[in-house]
């Protein structure tokens, strides 16, 4: 216990790059990260992959099979479906993020107040996302963007709005918890302000739950748009996007599957991804995870 | 007992604090009384221990009197000022106080390093630069300065505990209150921390108000010893006083109860270990509320409630036998 060992401490990094290193130690975490990593260069450099302009229509293969000329075949516009697969994951990734952020920054602004300051504003708080919270996920965003109008940042705020309550409940039962915490005493003795006690205290501590629900609702919140935009409330029509192709090859399932298969290979693969990384994400996250990794980089 | 007319540095008058406690699925709320009237005094430099079993009320007494708890009546003065006053003042009082709590492990942020928990109370301060303070007093704790860099999980007890006196100590505090600091750590632990604490105190001169159900450490630190039972003070004396003639037959109790390698203190406590649980402070006893647990107890204790009174040399007592009760104590040393 005495102390002063003769060489000097190594000094430990820890945070982002070290979560990052963890997530590709992790099995699953490297693979959901390929994935996602996959989607996300796809939203951004897509057009400059994609065989053919995803609106262009080829009138002399319409609803042509799989060939070596349209790899996913074409639509009954004769518009090529590998292009519009990649160009429906701009539409897909941004949703995700979209939706999710902003349901993180209600919920968790709604869950950290509420929890901390209990009483009469945590009951306030807390029924009125009760209230959120007893209607079906679906039915309720539907409503959201039938108020709101259709398209991409109204669809991602409807979601947003939807999923807030979940992050609430997180933020609020961590709040609680880490508010009869003997740091948050230590703190409060020593004089440190509400304001400054929530950003450095309360906030980091809430964060990691949160984070694990985050990455595994951006899956089914990716759902949940790609089942808006198959009921043709997502983006408008020429946009190409995997709910409302979907929704459009429907019509075609006997005469060419193609227009549905490869849409729902893509949102499976990106659902995947994000639910195999929120699952490693709250592996390396894992407070006895992390310690057993941390002493072996000291030693 | 030196409090020859001056105020003393922290007084606390007549502290009470209840609590609705409501239980499941019954109607009414129900008055816990967690601390019932305790006054006590600490001047500066001095070590005032708080001893009593568990649910006494010890740890709510040390939350009142640092301020993170409202007292439902009482004050707690601080310079004979109060902590509660509104405004400016009364937050400056506050900030005279620090603590050291039980679980070393929890007492700290885990996400923040070391250094930045040490910190804080000279942060909140308004200081900028504190690496310098940080490592003089880590240094001052028997720590090395290198510490400061790691998260609290990569220390061990005892330094997460010598981290946290560091914490207590960096902001200059008048008083340090010990909530059961030292309960969680192992017995050779325990006695490095407790020799820390008496070379700090010799250093800086702070005051500290230990609170623990350890009999022995509290008489090796402090200079007065209060003994504290149900919410209740009963009996305060001077620490030599108190260990050579400990007048309540509590007292007794819990000082026959202290382990010692020792066969023959062993053999002679014999039977005098308390019987049952402490009593709900829902629903205290009449009289004295030590008299269903009491082996001295008559009529008279169920029926009266005995005040602290002066048993001599400054030794208070509330028992209406105390004589009695050390009497017993004194067959049994006769006895070895």
């Amino acid at each position: 216990m005495s102390t002063a060992p003769s060489a000097p401490l190594p000094k430990t990094r820890l945070r982002r790059p070290y979560l990052l290193d963890q997530l590709l130690r992790h099995k699953g975490g490297a693979f959901g990260l390929a994935i996602m990593a996959l989607f996300i260069l796809l939203a951004l450099f897509g057009r400059m992959v994609a065989p053919y302009d995803p609106n262009a229509n080829d009138y002399l293969n319409l609803l042509s099979a799989p060939s070596a000329q349209h790899w996913f075949g074409t639509d009954e516009l004769g518009r090529d479906t590998l292009s519009r697969v990649i160009d429906g994951s701009r539409i897909a990734v941004a949703v995700a993020f979209l939706s999710v952020s902003i349901a993180m920054a209600i919920g968790v602004l709604i869950g950290v107040i509420s929890g901390y300051f209990g009483g009469m504003v945590d009951s306030v708080l807390n029924r009125s996302q009760d209230v959120l919270f007893a209607f079906p996920t679906l039915l309720l965003a539907i409503i959201l963007v039938a108020v709101l109008g259709p398209g991409l940042f109204n669809a991602s705020l409807a979601i947003a709005i939807v999923y807030s309550p979940r992050f609430a409940r997180i933020a609020r039962a961590s709040a609680l918890s880490i508010k009869t915490s003997e740091y948050l005493d230590a703190a409060r003795l020593a004089g440190v302000n509400t304001p400054t006690i929530l950003v450095r205290h309360i906030l980091p501590n809430v964060m990691p739950p949160v984070i694990v629900l985050a990455a595994l609702s951006m899956s089914t919140a990716q759902l949940a748009y790609a089942s808006l935009s198959f009921l043709g409330l997502g983006v408008s029509p020429p946009q190409a996007d995997w709910g409302s192709m979907l929704s459009k090859g429907r019509d075609f399932i006997t005469i060419a599957p193609w227009l549905v298969i490869w849409p729902t290979v893509a949102l499976v693969m990106l659902m995947l991804a994000f639910n195999v990384l929120g699952d490693a994400i709250r592996d390396v996250l894992d407070p006895s995870h992390s310690s057993s990794k941390s002493t072996d980089t000291l030693t | 007992m030196a409090s020859e007319g001056k105020t003393p540095l922290l007084q606390v008058e007549n502290l009470k604090k209840q609590f609705h406690v409501r239980s499941r699925g019954a109607r009414d709320i129900r008055l816990l009384r967690a601390v019932d009237g305790v006054s006590l005094h600490l001047e500066a430099g001095e070590t005032l221990g708080i001893v009593g079993e568990s649910g006494c009320g010890k740890s709510t007494l040390a939350r009142l009197t640092v301020g993170l708890l409202q007292p439902s009546e009482g004050r707690v003065l601080i310079d004979g000022g109060d902590i509660w006053e509104p405004g400016a003042a009364g937050r400056e009082r506050r900030r005279k106080f620090q603590m050291v709590f039980q679980n070393p492990s929890g007492s700290m942020n885990p996400r923040r390093t070391v250094g930045a928990s040490v910190a804080e109370p000279l942060q909140a301060k308004g200081v900028r630069n504190t690496a310098e303070a940080v490592e003089r007093m880590l240094t001052l704790v028997g720590l090395d300065p290198a510490l400061a860099t790691r998260k609290p999980h990569q220390l061990s007890g005892g330094q997460q505990q010598r981290a946290s006196i560091a914490r207590a100590l960096i902001a200059d505090p008048a008083i340090v209150v010990h909530d059961e600091s030292i309960a969680s750590l192992d017995i050779s632990l325990q006695a490095q921390i407790l020799n820390l604490l008496l070379d700090l105190q010799e250093d800086l001169g702070t005051s500290y108000l230990f609170i623990s159900h350890d009999l022995a450490a509290v008489q090796a630190i402090s200079h007065r010893v209060i003994v504290m039972y149900l919410g209740e003070v009963v009996e305060a004396s001077a620490a030599e006083e108190f260990s050579g003639r400990p007048l309540h037959p509590y007292s007794v109790a819990l000082r026959n109860a202290t382990l010692l390698p020792d066969p023959a203190h062993e053999r002679a406590r014999g039977d005098t270990a308390l019987r049952g649980d402490v009593p709900s402070p829902m629903n205290p006893p009449s009289g004295c509320r030590f008299h269903t647990r009491c082996p001295l107890a008559t009529d008279l204790c169920a029926q009266q409630k005995p005040l602290l009174r002066d048993a001599g040399r400054g030794h208070l007592v509330a028992c209406h036998y105390a004589e009695a009760g050390a009497g017993e104590v004194a067959t049994q040393e006769g006895a070895l």
